[in-house]
C-alpha cells in the first residue's frame, strides 16, 4: 500500500464529506486524521481552495469584490463570522491569487481555518453540483501530489 | 471641560469630507483636537448605531453593513480594519467593551469612517441636530467624569 496515496484518499474523503455538508462524516475523519495524513491534509486543502478561488475570482479580482464576498460568506455562516476575520479571508484569497505576502506572518491555524471556511463559500455561493465538486477534488488531489513532488525533489 | 464648537465643527468636517476646514481649525488652535473630541465622537458613533440598527440586530447584519462600507466605491475604504469595525458596532450596541485589541490608529480610521456611513442619509440640518445631541451627551459623559 502506499502510504502517501492513502494520506491523499483520506484527505480528500475529509474534505468531500465537508462540501457535501454531511459534518458528522467530516468531524469523524477529520479526528482520525494522523500527522502524515494531517500534512497531506493541509496541502489538499490548500490546493482544493486556491483552484476554487482561481475559478471564482480570475486572475484580476477586484478588492471590492473579494470584500463582498467575504462579508456575505461570514454573515451567512455566524459560525464563520465569529471564527475567521475578515482580514485573515480575504488575506488567504489574495493570496491565492498571487500576493502571497499577505500571509507572511499568519500562523497556520487561522490559515487552516480561513481555508476550510471560505472553500465551503465559494464551493456553496452558486450550488456546485456533486460534478463540479469531484472535478475541483480532482484537479485539487492532482495539484497536491505534484506539489509533493516538487518539495520531495527540492 | 465642554466640548467647544470648534471641535463640533471639526467633527462635522470630518463626517462631511470637508478636509479643508478640518485641517484650517487644526492649524488655528495650534494642538490637536484634545480628548473632548474623542468622547464626542464616541458619543455621535453610539447614537447613530442604535439609529441605523434599531431593536434586534446580529452579527451578521454588521458584517453585512461593514462589508458593504469596505466594498464600495471600488473599495476605496477596504483599508478599514473590519474586526476592529465589527466590534466598535457591537460594543456600541451592546453597551459592552469592545473584543480585541485594535492600535489606536486603525480604530480612528474605522471610527469616522463608518460613522460617516452612519451619518451620511441625514441632510444638513439634520446632521447640525445629530452633532447638537451628540454635544449635549458628550458634555455630560465629561461632568459626570470629572465629578467622579
Amino acid at each position: 500500500v502506499n502510504v502517501e496515496t492513502t494520506d491523499l484518499d483520506r484527505s480528500i474523503a475529509v474534505i468531500r464529506a465537508l462540501l457535501a455538508e454531511d459534518f458528522d462524516t467530516y468531524r469523524h475523519l477529520n479526528a482520525e486524521l494522523g500527522a502524515s495524513a494531517n500534512k497531506m491534509f493541509a496541502v489538499v486543502l490548500g490546493t482544493a481552495f486556491t483552484e476554487a478561488a482561481s475559478r471564482r475570482f480570475g486572475n484580476e479580482p477586484s478588492i471590492a469584490e473579494i470584500v463582498e464576498f467575504v462579508a456575505d460568506a461570514r454573515a451567512s455562516y455566524s459560525r464563520t463570522g465569529e471564527q475567521v476575520t475578515a482580514e485573515d479571508a480575504e488575506h488567504m484569497i489574495r493570496a491565492a491569487l498571487g500576493e502571497d505576502h499577505l500571509i507572511d506572518t499568519m500562523d497556520g491555524r487561522a490559515m487552516g481555518a480561513a481555508q476550510t471556511a471560505m472553500l465551503f463559500a465559494l464551493v456553496h455561493e452558486n450550488g456546485t453540483s456533486p460534478d463540479e465538486v469531484d472535478r475541483l477534488l480532482t484537479t485539487a488531489a492532482e495539484q497536491a501530489e505534484a506539489y509533493l513532488h516538487r518539495t520531495e525533489r527540492g | 471641560m465642554t466640548v467647544t464648537d470648534a471641535q463640533v465643527t471639526a467633527l462635522r468636517a470630518v463626517l462631511t469630507g470637508d478636509g479643508e476646514t478640518f485641517d484650517r481649525l487644526g492649524g488655528e488652535s495650534g494642538q490637536d483636537y484634545g480628548e473632548e473630541i474623542g468622547i464626542l465622537t464616541a458619543t455621535a458613533f453610539g447614537t447613530a448605531a442604535r439609529h441605523r440598527f434599531p431593536g434586534q440586530w446580529s452579527m451578521p447584519d454588521l458584517i453585512r453593513f461593514v462589508g458593504q462600507v469596505r466594498a464600495r466605491d471600488q473599495g476605496e475604504y477596504a483599508d478599514i480594519n473590519a474586526s476592529a469595525a465589527e466590534q466598535m458596532l457591537r460594543a456600541a450596541l451592546s453597551d459592552e467593551p469592545m473584543r480585541g485589541e485594535f492600535d489606536e490608529a486603525a480604530n480612528a480610521y474605522a471610527q469616522a469612517v463608518i460613522l460617516a456611513e452612519l451619518v451620511s442619509d441625514l441632510d444638513a440640518q439634520q446632521l447640525d441636530a445629530f452633532l447638537a445631541e451628540a454635544r449635549v451627551q458628550a458634555n455630560r459623559h465629561l461632568a459626570a467624569h470629572a465629578r467622579s
